[in-house]
């Protein structure tokens, strides 16, 4: 009896948490097969396994969609907001965390009721402020605001991950002739390297998966970024299922990559509380 | 503390350069918006020339627009649903996570968080394959289960459809805060949990009477961050419905969307912006006073 109620308790432990993972990971397979599928084999079936890979639909996005310039501009938008972060986030989070000056509690605090605030919200104003700079419709558009959107958590993550390091190196450093910045560039910055990598991943996917800012604040066809030009697709091609599917695979297939290359650097992010959706 | 000693002015200044160049960028990109825009929502202006001061008038025209309240009727609904399924089914999750009869817990745990990082556009684009009407996944699947007289127009009955378009948006942030609510359990000192089995407290028993309460903030902050998340839903039914059938499943980030840029409206926009932001302290603020402060 003991035995059948420990086999009907670990049953229900068990299968709920299971069909959830599958209802989880099957869409994500369903968009990587069916990406090489066919329109034919898709519209027969469109849950079945293709019967031979197809690349067509892959290459046609990039031929007939631009595809390759959406990628160029969300790379391009990545690399340099990812930089900009790394740079501005680790003087930050160093200088907050390692210094006790005056109004240094103001700026952790704006920082910190800034991760409560809606951004999306703040998209008109956002738009008229580089209207009147000038900034719209540029490529230089969507980087100051993906800088300051991953700025707060950044700078967490930094000052977090600093507090548990002790600071006897920073003081030998300083006996021995060290000022200021060469203590923190060149001894501290490398030391922060496992906290960089996972502010990198984060950014990245942020920057990579952003899609109303970029539908805002561009309507140059040329400076459109993936998110962006996934719509179009819907709108332009939305006759062949198969050509939106490959270009929605295209999209994910880098966050898959990073995702289980980087997982525990991604687990460890989220867990050192940067809970930001 | 780890921290050290500024030891002369010359440091001083290098320090509140240092501070004050990234802050200050950021008071500019985040902060200064965040002010311009409830000026811009006291005003009449259409993009270009110079806005026009009328106090409170747009605030009234949003109030007396039966389309302003079902908007946001949609968006408190969607608000609730997420936060009650996000949070609901994360807890459970995180729960079951801490027994010891569950298997696979590694591969749970990867999966059900990866859905996060997707980009909520292609959520929204899968999604839609899976409730189209004739090549649906959905559809298919009733069809082989033989209970094809549950088929339905998924995104185009209105009845339906506004809790159709919850469904991927919980599906998709469950392992966001199950991951927050574990990194939480994890927190607690392993003793507790030791004496409370010594004590014959186990299982469900344990979870709600030792874990729930040791977790308490947690769960708070959770369903902060996922209430006020929500109120600016956006690129997931852009994909999905693009608002539709009608308005109805339209969010308040579209209505402003919408009436900024294909009205040209900015003023109203800007004033649908600031109601938003309301919306989201306000909402904040109750689940704070309901759920008690920081030493419960």
């Amino acid at each position: 009896m003991k035995k059948v109620k420990s086999f009907i308790s670990s049953f229900f432990i068990n299968v709920p948490i299971m069909i959830l993972s599958i209802t989880c990971i099957f869409p994500v397979l369903w968009l990587l097969y069916s990406s090489v599928k066919t329109d034919a084999e898709f519209t027969i079936s469109p849950s079945a396994l293709p019967t031979k890979i197809h690349f067509d639909n892959f290459v046609n996005a990039f031929k007939r969609a631009n595809f390759g310039t959406f990628t160029f501009n969300s790379l391009f938008n990545s690399l340099v907001s990812l930089a900009l972060v790394l740079f501005l986030s680790f003087i930050l989070g160093y200088v907050l965390s390692r210094y006790r000056f005056r109004g240094r509690n103001f700026i952790y605090g704006v920082l910190m009721v800034s991760m409560m605030i809606p951004v999306y919200a703040l998209i008109v104003p956002v738009f008229i402020q580089e209207k009147n700079m000038g900034l719209l419709n540029t490529r230089f558009a969507l980087i100051p605001v993906y800088v300051a959107l991953e700025l707060p958590t950044s700078v967490f993550l930094v000052d977090g991950y600093l507090k548990s390091i002790s600071i006897d190196l920073e003081d030998a450093a300083s006996i021995d002739g060290a000022g200021m910045l060469r203590t923190m560039f060149t001894i501290m910055m490398p030391l922060c390297k496992p906290i960089l990598s996972t502010i990198i991943i984060l950014t990245f996917m942020h920057v990579w998966n952003e899609f109303a800012f970029a539908q805002v604040l561009l309507t140059d066809e040329g400076i459109k970024t993936i998110p962006i030009g996934l719509t179009y697709f819907t709108s332009q091609y939305s006759t062949s299922y198969t050509l939106l599917l490959s270009a929605l695979a295209m999209a994910t297939i880098p966050v898959i990559v990073i995702y289980l290359f980087f997982y525990n650097k991604i687990m460890e992010g989220m867990m050192a509380g940067a809970i930001k959706g | 503390m780890n921290t050290r000693e500024i030891q002369n002015k010359k440091q001083y200044i290098w320090i509140y350069a240092l501070v004050l160049i990234p802050f200050i960028y950021f008071l500019i990109v985040m902060i200064v918006p965040l002010g311009t825009s409830v000026y811009y929502s006291l005003t009449k202006w259409k993009g270009v020339g110079a806005p026009k001061f009328i106090g409170l008038k747009n605030y009234i025209t949003l109030l007396k627009t039966p389309d302003f309240w079902l908007v946001t009727k949609n968006t408190l609904f969607l608000c609730i649903a997420c936060t009650i399924g996000q949070v609901g089914i994360a807890l459970l999750i995180a729960f079951l996570m801490t027994f010891k009869k569950l298997r696979f817990k590694n591969f749970h745990r990867a999966v059900i968080f990866f859905p996060v990082v997707m980009a909520a556009i292609v959520v929204g684009y899968v999604w839609r394959f899976i409730y189209n009407s004739n090549y649906g996944l959905l559809n298919s699947f009733l069809t082989a289960i033989g209970r094809s007289d549950w088929i339905q127009y998924w995104l185009d009955d209105k009845n339906i459809v506004l809790g159709m378009v919850s469904i991927p948006v919980i599906w998709q942030y469950i392992g966001l805060y199950m991951i927050i609510l574990m990194s939480g359990i994890s927190a607690i000192p392993q003793e507790v949990f030791e004496c409370a089995e010594i004590d014959g407290c186990t299982g469900l028993k344990k979870s709600i009477y030792i874990t729930l309460p040791m977790i308490w903030d947690t769960l708070k902050i959770c369903i902060i961050l996922c209430a006020a998340g929500t109120m600016k839903i956006y690129d997931h039914l852009v994909a999905l419905t693009n608002g539709g059938p009608g308005r109805a499943t339209e969010s308040l980030a579209m209505y402003c969307y919408e009436y900024t840029f294909k009205f040209g409206n900015f003023g109203m926009g800007a004033a649908i912006a600031v109601t938003i932001l309301v919306f989201a302290f306000g909402i904040a603020g109750i689940i704070q006073l309901v759920m008690g402060g920081k030493n419960k």
